[in-house]
Parts: C-alpha cells; sequence; structure tokens
C-alpha cells in the first residue's frame, strides 16, 4: 500500500535537493534550505524499508527478504561508488554521498529488523551523541580544507570518512534511516492495524526541535571557560551539516516528524482520501523515480562543467561553483524541475524505466 | 376462544437483581428460612423471592403500574381447576406469543408446555403462565419456576456472549505459543480477555449446583416442577457444553499469561543487556577510532630519517 504523505515527503525532498544542488554547484552559493532534503531522504529510505517488508511478509520467506534487502543495499552501495566514480571523478569515489549512507542502512535495516523498537532507537540516539566526540577524535576540519570533502586513499582515511568525517558519514546519519524504521513499524505494521495515529509523530516532533533550539541556547549561555569552549567546539557546535550537529540532526528529524505526522492527518488520514488522490497522483510518479532523479539531475547540471572545462584546456572542476551566478542556476534548476515534471505527468503510471527497474531486476 | 379470569388476571413482572439489598418501603426484606414469604401473596405486588446460593439473585416484583421500569420475566399465575379449559389455554398461549423475543431465552415457535398433578406451566420467552389447583400451592412453585427461568436465562445469556467473544478469542491463539516484542502491544487485550474468560467460568460454577442439584426425595410439588423445567430446558447438558467450551479458552489464556509474564520479566534483563552491549561498542569505537587516526597521522608524516637523507 503506497501512502500518499511519504510521496507527497519524497517530493519535497527531491525538490530541496534539485534548488540546493544546482544552486551550490553552479554557483557556489548555500541557500536558506540547504540541509533539510538529506534528512528528509534518510528518514523516507527507512519508513519505505518497513513497508516493503510488510508487503512481502505474505508471500516471501524471512530469508528471501533478507537476500532481496542485501542485494538491494549493495546495489545501492555499488551505484553509489560508481555515481561518485563517473560524476564526481574518481578522486572523489570514497567521498562518502548519500546514496552509500542509503546503501549502508538498508544492510543495516535488514541486519537489525527482529530487534526491538528500543535497541534501534538506543543505536540512533548513540550514534547521535557519539559523532561529535569520534569527529573530535578524528580531527574533522582536517577533512575539509576548503569547505569541502578531501579524504585521503589511504584505509585509514576511508574508513574514517566512511564513518565520520565525509559527506554522509555513518556517524550520525544512520540514526534518520533507523528512527524512520521504528516510525514505520509503529503505524504501518499488522499489529497496529494499519492505524494512522499523527498526534504521537507530531509531538514528538515539536518535542525533538524545541531540544534542539534548547541545545543551542544552552550552548549560547556557557559562557567562555574552558570546559565550556570544549563542549561549544565538539558536541554543541551550531546549527551545522558539516559537520553534522547534535543541534542539527535533532531538529532536522523533529522538522521532518512534524512535516510527517501533519501530511498522514491532512493526507492519509482525511475523510475524503480519493480527493487527495487526484490532486497529488504527480507526488507518486516523482516518489517512484526518486533514485533515477538523484542520478540524473547530477548529470545534468555536473557534466556540462567537467565537458566545458575539458574543451577549454582547463582541469575538470575548474569551473565548478563558480559557472555562474545565482539568478541563472536558480533558472536552470527550475527548467529542470518543469522539464521533469512534464516528463513524469506524461510516463504516468507506467512501469518505471531507471535505476528502480534495474533494482528490481538484479536484486528482486 | 377466551377466558375472561385469564384476561382479567394482573400480569406479575419480575426483575432479578444481583448482589443488591433489596428495600421495601425503607426495609430491607427477608426471607423465611422455609421459603415462604407470608407477606407475598399470589395477588399483591412487590414480592422478594431469595434464591438458594451462591446464585446470589434476588427477585423483585415490580409495581405493576410502573412500565417504564424493564422487567426480566412476566407471570401470569391463576388456581383453576384441573384440567384447565380450552379457552384459558388458548388465551394464555396468545398472550405467550404478545411478549417480546429474546435472545437468551427460547423464542422459538413452540411453546413449552409442563403439566403435572394438575398444575400445567407454559413458558415462552419472558413470559409464564402458571395454572394450579389451589391458591396456597401459587407461592412455592412462582418462587421454583422463577428460579429455574434465571437459570435458563443466565446460561442462554452465557451461550450468547460466548458465541460473540468466540473470534476475538480465537485470535488471541497464536499468542499462546509466540510471545515477543511485536505483540507486546496486545498486552492489554490479553489481560482484558483473560479476565472475560474467568469471570465467565466463575458465573458458570455459580449456577452449577442449582443446575445439577439431585432429585428432591421425598419430592414435592415445587421440585418436581423445577426438576421438570431444567429438564425439558436441557439445562444440565448446556451447562456441560459450556464448560467443555471454556475449558479450551483458559487453557489458552492460562498458556497467553504465562507467556506475557516470562517476556515481561525477561524483557527488563534485555534492555539491560542491550545497554551494556551499546556500551562496550562505543567503547570499541572509540579505541579503534584512535588507532585509525594515529594510523592516519602517521602515514601523513613520513618518518624522520626519510626527512633527514633527502635533506
Amino acid at each position: 500500500m503506497r501512502y500518499l504523505s511519504i510521496d507527497v515527503l519524497r517530493m519535497v525532498a527531491i525538490f530541496v535537493m534539485v534548488w540546493v544542488h544546482f544552486l551550490e554547484n553552479l554557483s557556489g552559493v548555500e541557500s536558506s534550505i540547504t540541509g533539510f532534503g538529506a534528512p528528509l531522504f534518510s528518514f523516507l529510505a527507512g519508513v519505505s524499508y518497513c513497508l516493503w517488508i510488510e508487503q512481502q511478509r505474505e508471500r516471501l520467506s524471512s530469508e528471501a527478504i533478507s537476500k532481496i534487502s542485501i542485494r538491494r543495499g549493495l546495489f545501492v552501495f555499488g551505484v553509489g561508488i560508481a555515481f561518485n566514480v563517473l560524476v564526481w571523478l574518481p578522486e572523489d569515489t570514497f567521498n562518502w554521498d548519500v546514496l552509500t549512507l542509503i546503501g549502508t542502512a538498508l544492510l543495516i535495516l535488514n541486519a537489525s529488523r527482529h530487534m526491538p523498537d528500543y535497541v534501534l532507537l538506543m543505536a540512533a540516539g548513540s550514534s547521535i551523541f557519539v559523532a561529535p566526540m569520534l569527529q573530535g577524535l578524528a580531527d574533522y576540519n582536517s577533512y575539509w580544507p576548503e569547505n569541502y570533502y578531501d579524504g585521503g586513499l589511504t584505509l585509514s582515511g576511508i574508513l574514517i570518512g566512511y564513518f565520520v568525517v565525509g559527506y554522509f558519514p555513518f556517524f550520525p546519519w544512520i540514526s534518520y534511516a533507523l528512527v524512520g524504521y521504528v516510525l514505520g513499524r509503529r503505524l504501518f505494521t499488522q499489529e497496529t492495524a494499519l492505524r494512522i495515529d499523527w498526534k504521537p509523530v507530531c509531538c514528538i516532533g515539536l518535542g525533538l526541535l524545541l531540544f534542539a533550539f534548547g541545545l543551542h541556547w544552552l550552548s549560547s549561555q556557557l559562557g567562555g571557560s574552558f570546559a565550556a569552549s570544549a563542549i561549544n567546539r565538539q558536541v554543541l557546535s551550531g546549527w551545522k551539516m558539516y559537520p553534522p550537529s547534535v543541534e542539527y540532526v535533532i531538529g532536522t528529524l523533529g522538522i521532518t516528524l512534524l512535516m510527517f505526522g501533519g501530511l498522514l492527518h491532512f493526507i492519509d488520514g482525511s475523510k475524503q482520501p480519493e480527493r487527495w488522490e487526484r490532486r497529488l497522483s504527480l507526488t507518486r510518479s516523482f516518489s517512484r523515480y526518486s533514485f533515477s532523479i538523484y542520478i540524473l539531475h547530477h548529470l545534468v547540471h555536473i557534466w556540462p562543467l567537467w565537458i566545458f572545462a575539458l574543451l577549454r584546456g582547463e582541469e575538470p572542476t575548474a569551473y565548478w561553483r563558480v559557472a555562474m551566478t545565482v539568478p541563472y542556476s536558480a533558472g536552470l534548476a527550475t527548467l529542470f524541475l518543469m522539464g521533469l515534471t512534464l516528463f513524469l505527468y506524461c510516463r504516468g503510471d507506467r512501469t518505471p524505466v531507471g535505476m528502480e527497474r534495474a533494482m528490481r531486476w538484479l536484486c528482486d | 376462544m377466551t377466558d375472561d379470569r385469564f384476561h382479567n388476571c394482573i400480569q406479575r413482572r419480575f426483575r432479578f437483581v444481583e448482589d443488591a439489598k433489596l428495600l421495601r418501603n425503607g426495609r430491607q426484606v427477608s426471607m423465611p428460612a422455609d421459603g415462604s414469604d407470608s407477606q407475598a401473596t399470589a395477588s399483591s405486588a412487590g414480592a422478594t423471592f431469595h434464591f438458594r446460593p451462591p446464585l446470589g439473585v434476588k427477585v423483585q416484583e415490580l409495581d405493576s403500574w410502573a412500565t417504564s421500569e424493564q422487567s426480566d420475566v412476566t407471570v401470569k399465575v391463576l388456581a383453576m381447576d384441573s384440567p384447565v379449559p380450552e379457552a384459558a389455554l388458548h388465551s394464555g398461549e396468545a398472550w405467550l406469543f404478545e411478549g417480546p423475543k429474546s435472545k437468551d431465552m427460547n423464542s422459538e415457535e413452540t411453546i413449552r408446555t409442563m403439566q403435572m398433578q394438575g398444575c400445567t406451566i407454559l413458558q415462552h420467552g419472558t413470559r409464564m403462565v402458571i395454572f394450579t389447583l389451589t391458591e396456597d400451592r401459587i407461592v412455592p412453585i412462582l418462587k421454583t419456576m422463577l428460579e429455574a427461568f434465571h437459570l435458563e436465562r443466565e446460561v442462554g445469556r452465557l451461550e450468547s456472549e460466548l458465541a460473540e467473544n468466540w473470534s476475538d478469542w480465537d485470535e488471541d491463539i497464536p499468542l499462546g505459543i509466540v510471545f515477543g516484542e511485536r505483540q507486546l502491544g496486545t498486552r492489554a487485550r490479553l489481560v482484558e480477555h483473560h479476565n472475560a474468560v474467568r469471570r465467565f467460568r466463575s458465573r458458570l460454577e455459580r449456577l452449577s449446583p442449582a443446575i445439577h442439584a439431585p432429585h428432591v426425595y421425598p419430592p414435592t410439588y415445587a421440585s418436581q416442577a423445577s426438576e421438570r423445567y431444567r429438564e425439558r430446558a436441557q439445562l444440565a447438558h448446556r451447562h456441560e457444553v459450556l464448560d467443555g467450551q471454556l475449558q479450551s479458552f483458559e487453557t489458552l489464556y492460562e498458556s497467553c499469561a504465562q507467556r506475557a509474564s516470562d517476556y515481561a520479566n525477561a524483557r527488563t534483563g534485555h534492555i539491560l543487556e542491550w545497554v551494556i552491549i551499546f556500551l562496550l561498542v562505543i567503547q570499541v569505537l572509540f579505541y579503534s577510532f584512535e588507532i585509525l587516526t594515529s594510523i592516519e597521522e602517521s602515514a601523513a608524516t613520513p618518518p624522520k630519517n626519510i626527512i633527514q637523507s633527502a635533506e
């Protein structure tokens, strides 16, 4: 069963991602919505995995589900590595972008899907609070010399990047998928009789957001002592995505839950769901093609930069972040989204082509 | 063909009251040990009968004019010569069929008829007609018939409730063998069902002494009527069937209670174990990272002899 709220949320994440990436990679500008797309994707990966398991449980054995999950996880991970090589060039093979994170999340969720909810939530909480300490141990800033990740190609460097200092390292980004999975189990499994209970979701989301603001306020009140500055430097470092601070992770988790709960109430919990089905049918297409859209939008705006620079006899990355001003990059992003919308509208409900189909063909 | 005497006979409406102190005119009314009630006559309203323990039920007669009060059984009692005239019988049958249907009592088309020693008793649904030979037989036979009616009604209620709950209770069968984290949310429902089954058993056992009471010796007019009624209503057989059906659910819920209790006790230990596991994993993580970062630092910094030879 598909839930429109999940499709809507994923479509929002796609729009945010496309907008942010176009502006960042073409103009070197960080927009105000930077940092809201990736948490949504990671969270929804957990929710969608839970829903997929519920659908498969009646027709597949537990072993078969595990095999498919492992294949899918490795496929996404592998595509992530290949994507880094082909899009970001071989030097950035191990930059640990979001695809490798989601591939890892699928593997972890498969391994832990029989564990009780409190274990997964403890793991999520631990990863959030352990991450700043690991970042301190690893000297995070030394891997980000010019505000982009420049990891080493040694084994230790690769591992440190994967776990802590990459673009989307295991700690703390795995927490989103774990929370999403637990929430999916609470809301959408047979045991809960498909009861859509949006109020606790919104309350928890609001609580997390307020907690994040509370932490942010606390860090501003700590003063100038050695301990306070250590805490500010290592643990409560403000609302930052790179590295993902405690306030950022908890705050974005709260916002995600608030949005999810609200959409559950107004759309899936609506007394006239068919009305929303008609109005939001396009979101389903966006959601079904999210994997392909992620790759396509990178190809569309990154490859031309490399090709143009090579044709002019320059370093391939010469025009990265400096290709054009914001109005042009924003215009291109809008054009891409409009073209995508048109394509998906014409495509309708036909079987998806692209990465999703390849994944099903290879892994299922 | 109707009988005027029957039509003019007052309907006596009774209500069964459970575990309640019965008051009439501000006084608690009690029943003498021999079962007679000098205050309750065939024609007076407000009579009270106590059933033998442990039924725990008293019968309160409602005022005939208080039609707003719901009664459990309505009775017409007449002293009439035997054999009872056809007109009276037909009037009685017609009156019985006019009564409300009850899912807990026999509401089939046939009327239950019992005749013995000049007494004729007709019963259908929640109405009864009693024809006795003499006035002095009215009170004893009324009491025993009300008790027998109450027994049948209670057995009928238990059968209905069991039928209603059967599919709900069946859904708990898997919990008798497997109880884990995913089933934790069903605990409240399990407790409710377990308590319902226990209460069911309690109610069933409460009826048992009266249903399986041996024949009274020497037999009395009233005791024979009661025994005959119980046989006709097949109360002993129905009670036995309910007992057997309930046993399976009792076994199921005992098993469920055991599983849920065992899991709940183990869960606390599991949580502590997981906390310890997480702390150990974090410790190993920090230790591993210290090693990794030291390897990384030493890889970044070439050894001194290489630097010196380069110089």
